[in-house]
């Protein structure tokens, strides 16, 4: 017994490897009566059953909301959601709301200033002064 | 030598003779298996299962006489076929068509769900364990062949132990049955919950041969008789009772691998675990702790045949400050084998050893060398032998 | 007491002590006044290997500038590759260039010079032990060590054998340490338990 192993746990790339949607289902809440639905009502009926199987992987739940703003309401994998109130929006308006919220990963929006992260290794390592004599100044 | 017919295990194949105790319509299969349900899942429309099932035997689908009376551990197979989630879970892992909605909710139910083998996943998840840990250490072993045997327990531990895939579970996108029962959703994981407080209960020994206390439970006979991780086989699992979260998430995430081996072939199986277990990200030179560094790399030295490791002070800083740094690098001859930075030189030579210890142990033939496993596609290059270190230092 | 206190910063910043601590406060603010003055003083010299001179290759060439940091763990010396990996046969070749041997190698840690291994008979051994066992007050490890010109380790590997039981010395030597220990105060307690953690994590190497 000369060296120990510790135990640890591998960290999840998503993408590198095997890419999983972050979405993970959508409802669509609509209302019968009010005129604030009435987009929403018509990508129910046209649009919706091309939308879901374009995209398989997202569970997809439609349910009446009675005297309220028609609203489409995402899952994520995360544990996040995201609601988009979809009123006097017209069919395309809604699928693009939906498009949007299917391509979102949960996080809350952020400005991103660094668009690369990486927890990757340095593959200079980290600066030393007491390595490589450095540059004289 | 006689084949195994691996598709005999999968428990929907076994005729109703074979389980004479429980009368549930469970030896059904698809007919061509190519023509997966239509995946639109917001329908609510049921009549979908009657046309592309035949039963094995020839035998009549028995109708059942009373639902309410009998009332199952886990849903029915006809509810794979309704739940939106066990078909958006099979999408979103980009499965193939092959491997059907029913053996998906299968992988799903833990044997502390439904003790039944026909409807658990234990199969299953027995068979994509053996897959998984076979990947993951003809990798670990081809990628860093040097590993001592601890570092290797603990490596493929960390790529494919309980709490790995219990995250890679979770990052699929599966959640958890509140309770297990036959009103679930089939596309919840379902097992009975460990209470919060409630001890484990003991497995009732182990299967090792050496009982007695006082025997040694040294490296090579981990090898033998324990499991991948060098943690001891317990004798008698019992699969009813109460576990852990982690382990029924790791028996879902095996079984699915099982099933994919099952349905779409060894070469599946193998990309499938590259892609979700393999892919995942660990630094392995994070995974060593020493005790005698300096020893261990002056006996490795005598062993290799190296000149004897002698410690110089490369550079320093400070030595009569309240905070010097030195930097020692380890010399065995005149090649550096390690260097180190430490505020004594204690210090600094211990972390030079370790380091290069670590550069002997972390030797690499390369990130793409060839696994054995890449001489089974037709048409592979001849196999070259990969490097075989004769084992870890012992002093 | 008071007083000092006060007249302190008003001393040190007529002593020489004092300019290190203004040149301390004018870097850590960054004014627009200083803004260009620090951009200029950030602005180095690349190193020359970036510049292009006329000695430099006129077609694609490799610019080979190693990093300013301590080596990482996967990258294998030389000594350690095995003898049929192809990186040896390329370190080989460009060795000479990229670190030529030093003719001198730096100076060791430990200056002490190595006692001789293996010189002691049978008989030698014996002799320490009747040493021992005839006056074990007279005889401890060390003074045993200097008449045989051996290391101290290895006379006590020899003593675990001879018969003398040792319980009470080691038990009177661990009292007398721990009582040291006991008159430590707060800051030398502290140091010593930092050192032990920082060997710990030195064994992690974190």
């Amino acid at each position: 017994m000369v060296v120990q192993g510790i135990r640890k746990a591998t960290v999840g790339q998503n993408g590198v490897g095997a890419f999983i949607l972050q979405c993970k289902r959508l409802d669509f809440h609509y209302c019968d009566w009010a005129g604030s639905s009435k987009g929403m009502n018509s990508f129910l009926r046209n649009s919706l059953t091309k939308f879901a199987a374009l995209n398989p992987q997202v569970e997809i739940t439609v349910s009446p909301r009675p005297r309220r703003h028609p609203v489409i309401r995402g899952t994520y994998i995360n544990g996040r959601e995201k609601a988009i109130c979809v009123r006097n929006l017209t069919k395309e308006q809604v699928l693009q709301k939906a498009e949007l919220l299917r391509d979102a990963n949960g996080e809350k929006l952020r400005k991103v200033t660094k668009p690369v992260k990486s927890i990757n290794e340095s593959v200079r390592g980290v600066w030393s002064p007491y390595h490589d004599g450095g540059i004289h100044v | 030598m006689k084949r195994l017919r691996l598709e005999r295990w999968s428990g929907q194949l076994l005729t109703a003779r074979s389980i004479p105790a429980r009368t549930r319509p469970c030896c059904l299969r698809q007919q061509q298996q190519a023509a997966l349900p239509p995946r639109i899942r917001f329908s609510s429309s049921a009549a979908m299962l009657s046309d592309d099932l035949i039963l094995e035997d020839g035998e009549e689908l028995e109708e059942e006489s009373s639902p309410s009376d009998t009332k199952y551990p886990s849903p029915p197979l006809e509810a794979a076929f309704n739940s939106s989630k066990l078909a958006a879970l099979h999408a979103r892992l980009n499965l193939s068509p092959k491997l059907p909605l029913q053996t998906m909710a299968r992988t799903l139910v833990d044997p502390s769900a439904d003790s039944n083998a026909d409807f658990n996943n234990a199969a299953l998840s027995s068979l994509g364990g053996s897959i998984m840990s076979y990947h993951v250490s003809e990798w670990l072993l081809c990628t860093y062949p040097r590993l001592p045997m601890t570092v290797l327990f603990a490596a493929s531990y960390a790529y494919s132990g309980p709490k790995t895939l219990q995250l890679v579970g979770k990052e699929w996108g599966v959640e958890t049955a509140a309770a297990p029962g036959e009103e679930v959703d089939p596309g919840h994981l379902q097992f009975s919950k460990l209470k919060p407080g409630q001890a484990l209960q003991s497995q009732g020994g182990s299967i090792r041969p050496d009982s007695k206390s006082y025997y040694r439970r040294g490296m090579s006979s981990r090898v033998v008789y324990d499991d991948e991780f060098g943690d001891t086989v317990s004798k008698q699992a019992e699969h009813d009772v109460p576990l852990p979260t982690e382990h029924a998430y790791a028996s879902f995430v095996k079984a699915v691998v099982g099933s994919v081996y099952l349905h779409s072939g060894s070469a599946a199986a193998k990309t499938f675990v590259k892609n979700h277990i393999l892919s995942r990200y660990l630094q392995i030179a994070s995974l060593f702790q020493f005790r005698e560094p300096v020893r261990e790399l002056s006996r490795l030295c005598a062993r290799e045949g190296f000149e004897y490791p002698v410690a110089r002070i490369l550079s320093e800083t400070g030595r009569r400050s309240r905070h010097p740094v030195y930097v020692v690098g380890i010399f065995s001859g005149k090649d550096k084998l390690g260097e180190g930075a430490g505020p004594s030189l204690g210090e600094a030579r211990t972390r030079a050893c370790v380091h290069a210890l670590k550069a002997w142990y972390l030797y690499s033939p390369g990130a793409n060398v060839r696994v054995p496993s890449d001489m089974e596609v037709a048409g592979a290059q001849e196999w070259e032998p990969v490097h075989i270190d004769m084992g870890e230092v012992i002093h | 007491m008071d007083a000092r206190l006060i007249r302190r910063p008003v001393i040190d910043l007529f002593s020489g002590r004092g300019q290190c601590l203004i040149s301390l406060n004018a870097s850590s603010q960054r004014h627009q006044s200083s803004y260009r003055r620090t951009k200029q003083h950030l602005n180095i010299k690349p190193d020359s290997s970036f510049l292009i001179s006329n000695e430099s290759p006129k077609q694609d060439h490799i610019i080979f500038n190693p990093p300013s940091a301590s080596p990482s763990v996967l990258h294998t010396p030389f000594k350690f590759l095995p003898k049929e990996d192809k990186r040896r046969q390329l370190l080989a070749a460009t060795a000479e260039k990229l670190n030529p041997t030093p003719s001198r190698l730096p100076p060791p840690v430990s200056r002490k010079p190595k006692m001789p291994h293996h010189h002691l008979s049978d008989a030698d051994i014996a002799e320490i032990q009747r040493l021992k066992r005839d006056e074990p007050e007279k005889w401890n490890n060390l003074k045993l060590s200097r008449k045989f010109n051996c290391s101290s380790m290895f006379i006590s590997i020899c003593l675990s054998q001879c018969g003398y039981d040792d319980t009470a010395t080691r038990k009177a030597e661990k009292a007398r340490l721990d009582g040291i220990m006991e008159r430590w105060g707060p800051r030398r307690r502290m140091a010593h338990e930092d050192k032990l953690k920082r060997m710990e994590i030195a064994l992690r190497d974190e």
